[in-house]
């Protein structure tokens, strides 16, 4: 029974983080992060992603 | 440096003599020793935007005044070229090279 | 402790032309304390490590890629350059600037301080490769240099022990100084950037001239050793030549010398899961951790050796200056397909695994040109494609010599593979370059730099930081995916006194049986079918999962001998060739998808690549076996 209730967390897990890293699209992501209200994440991106000049 | 040598390609026009003898980088066969007079990529095909190919190849060292010395070939069609520029060996091909005007040195 | 006028340590960038020995400074100022990771939303590595100044201050030293200018070409440049700038999000601006020159090529490499000196921000000049310029009797005077630069120069030698105190020193004097100006609330305004024109950069080449001629004390005669070596490497025959047998070289060494320690990881795998075995109560975990966690994990983590004896090779060839050669020898060959020379790198790379290959690929620096080349990476035969050919080999060709016993059978077959691998990549190339990447090929503008011997420690260090980011992916996605293909190959569970194999009744069973019908005109039956299924993770997985289909006690190389003679009695030549011609195309490897995803930030490459190569590995297996059937007569 314990074995069951691991191998379902561990799987459930395994599931939620693969989907939610390779399979949801990051624009929902974003959406979905400020609905939650977690920070928000590291994004910057190397072509075109100028955080401002002023920023200081 | 003299300040004429360091024109751009469009003030050479202006100056028939040396653009008389003046001879493309496309053309150098392996030991022969230029200098650098001016870049005109005008003639080159290019998936590059204007004026870029220029840019690039002055980055690399190919300014007016640079002395050049063809190096080694490639295979087949003797493309691309390996030249000495300076202190510094660069590899191009012959179709960009002919956006380098030069002249044998003395 | 940190500087007076800083909360925390302070941001050292290193800066600098290719090949001017930045990263063996990098290496030299911080050892090992070194963090690599990726630059969010592009892959282009970020490397970070940390010291503690003579001073007993901690800074923060962060290695930038090389670049010639801050005008970006490359994804690698577009980093350096917004960096720099301070516009990359969050990476705050750097406080100093730490320009590393390679003192026997000052003329190119002084162009860029001058460029990054009109943004005015705190900059330490570090001439590196000093001693070479000593040897080659180049006398520089530092401080006349520092004079007309307006900035302090240090001579340092990467590679020496003691090459870089005087760089250390320096750190710790500038830091006081910009400290003191932080201290005061008074920050240099930054970002006093634009791209420069062709008559800017004909301006900074002549300032240069102006230095050099103050600071060059005698110029010295540039060293004859790389030019005599390039006669004989550069050479169009010989050079070919040679580099053909260094290839051939190192891929004998990828499959011999990875042999030893592969089986030791096997028989470490082994060993792991008899102890769950045999300590473990039957049950789903059990099966989750042998099955699921050993099976697919292990069976990419058995790839390590390989790759990192391929990664040697291609360190040892990068440091020591070969590979810009190995490009320019190439450049015209694989001109003849559309593609650049550079995209060599990252094609060699894919014999081992598509994924480091399609990373590799971000020095190519145009778009189209990039994207041809990640699109024809997974027909590069990977190690992951070896075991499904050996176990099918094995079972369907005769051991024995042909042409007179010079050549193997087997071994025939296996070069056959690859040469077809090749073959169509350079197909679709030619296609690809015909048709969706249409236009003028991007010129080839690159330095081929001094030779110089490979510093062991700074291969070692790139070789660790390859084997740490591989156990990472094998420790997480494949991890995770592995999990869940093990959950949808188990579930739901078969009902009691089944027979036939447990996976019929799941998850995977069910859309095997239901896909069935669409490969049998390529001769694959529901095992197959099934098999291929939990195979998406990753092409190797297809030999498990056939042991497991064939309701067989043990999985993977333990039982290939005796899954082989399964096969060989089970399915007909014209099957096996279908499932091998299927493999050389078929993308089977969810990793190199989404590391395509990640590398072209859309979804579209991935499904093109999924596409087109699916539709290939149909047609390939089709027309196997119709043709052999045909020619076996049956």
């Amino acid at each position: 029974m314990w074995q069951s209730l691991i191998v379902f967390v561990v799987v459930a897990v395994a599931m939620v983080w693969t989907v939610w890293t390779y399979f949801t699209p990051a624009p929902l992501r974003a959406r979905l992060r400020t609905l939650v209200g977690w920070p928000r994440p590291v994004t910057g991106t190397g072509c075109g992603g100028c955080g401002g000049c002023q920023r200081s | 440096m003299s300040k004429d040598r360091s024109t751009n390609a469009a003030r050479l026009v202006r100056a028939p003599t040396q653009r008389l003898s003046a001879q493309r980088l496309s053309t150098l066969g392996r030991g022969e020793q230029v200098t650098v007079i001016g870049i005109d990529e005008t003639d080159v095909a290019s998936s590059l935007p204007p004026g870029e190919l220029e840019r690039r190849l002055i980055e690399m060292g190919l300014v007016e005044g640079a002395s050049v010395v063809a190096m080694h070939e490639g295979f087949p069609g003797r493309d691309p070229i390996a030249i000495r520029v300076n202190d510094h060996k660069i590899a191009l091909r012959r179709a960009e090279a002919h956006a380098v005007l030069v002249v044998p040195r003395a | 402790m940190t500087f007076a006028g800083f909360a925390e340590p302070p941001r050292l960038v290193l800066v600098g032309n290719p090949n001017c020995g930045k990263t063996a400074l990098f290496n030299a100022l911080t050892g090992s304390r070194q963090k690599v990771a990726n630059y969010p939303g592009v892959t282009v590595e970020r490397k970070e490590g940390q010291f503690v100044s003579p001073l007993g201050h901690r800074v923060r030293l962060i290695d930038l890629p090389g670049t010639y200018s801050l005008r970006a070409r490359s994804p690698d440049e577009e980093v350096t350059r917004d960096v720099v700038l301070g516009r990359f999000v969050h990476e705050a601006r750097p406080d100093v600037i730490v320009c590393v020159a390679d003192a026997t090529n000052l003329r190119l490499n002084l162009r860029l301080v001058l460029e990054l000196r009109k943004l005015g921000q705190p900059m330490i000049l570090a001439l590196n490769m000093m001693d070479m310029a000593d040897k080659q009797g180049r006398s520089i005077d530092a401080a006349a240099l520092s004079a007309e630069l307006g900035m302090p120069v240090v001579p340092t030698v990467a590679i020496r022990r003691d090459g870089v105190a005087g760089l250390l020193e320096q750190i710790d004097r500038t830091m006081a100084v910009v400290g003191a100006v932080a201290g005061n609330g008074g920050r240099p305004a930054p970002c006093g950037w634009s791209e420069p024109t062709s008559h800017d950069l004909r301006g900074y080449h002549q300032n240069v001239e102006a230095i050099l001629a103050v600071a060059m004390r005698n110029a010295g005669r540039p060293s004859e050793v790389t030019h005599r070596i390039d006669h004989v490497l550069l050479h169009p025959a010989l050079g070919l030549a040679i580099l053909l047998s260094l290839l051939f070289l190192v891929f004998q060494a990828v499959f011999a010398w990875a042999e030893a320690p592969k089986n030791l990881i096997d028989a470490g795998l082994g060993a792991l899961k008899d102890l769950i075995v045999m300590g473990m109560a039957e049950g789903p975990l059990k099966s989750l951790i042998t099955d699921g966690v050993i099976a697919g994990v292990g069976s990419v983590v058995i790839f390590l050796p390989q790759i990192l004896i391929l990664f040697f090779f291609i360190q040892v060839l990068e440091d020591s200056g070969y590979m810009a050669r190995a490009a320019f020898l190439l450049d015209r060959l694989m001109g003849g397909v559309g593609l650049h020379g550079r995209a060599f790198i990252p094609l060699l790379s894919s014999f081992a695994c598509a994924v480091p290959g399609i990373m590799a690929s971000r020095t190519i620096e145009s778009r189209a040109d990039r994207l041809a080349t990640i699109m024809i990476a997974p027909l590069m035969t990977c190690s992951a494609r070896l075991p499904v050919y050996a176990l099918l080999i094995a079972a369907f060709v005769p051991d024995r010599m042909v042409a007179g016993g010079w050549i193997s059978l087997p071994g025939l077959v296996m070069f056959i593979l690859y040469a077809a691998g090749i073959s169509s990549a350079l197909i679709v190339a030619f296609v690809l370059k015909r048709t969706v990447f249409k236009g003028e090929r991007p010129p080839l503008l690159m330095e081929l730099p001094a030779y110089r011997w490979p510093r062991p420690r700074d291969v070692v260090l790139g070789l660790f930081e390859r084997a740490r980011t591989f156990l990472v992916r094998a420790g997480t996605i494949i991890f995770a995916i592995g999990v869940v293909l093990w959950f949808l190959a188990s579930f739901p569970v078969a009902p009691d006194g089944a027979t036939g194999p447990a996976i019929n009744y799941s998850l995977a069973g069910i859309f095997g049986h239901w896909l069935a019908p669409i490969l049998a005109p390529i001769g694959f039956g529901w095992q197959i079918t099934i098999a291929l299924i939990p195979a998406m993770a990753a092409r190797e997985v297809l030999v498990a999962a056939l042991g497991t289909v064939y309701a067989l006690s043990e999985t993977g190389d333990a039982l290939q001998t005796s899954l082989s003679g399964v096969l060989a009695t089970n399915w007909s030549l014209p099957t096996a060739l279908s499932l091998l011609a299927w493999v050389v195309f078929a993308p089977q490897c969810v990793s190199t998808l989404s590391v395509v995803k990640r590398e072209t930030n859309s979804w579209f490459w991935p499904a093109v690549m999924f596409t087109y190569l699916t539709i290939l590995a149909y047609a390939g297996a089709f027309v196997t076996y119709r043709l052999s059937l045909f020619l076996l007569g049956s």
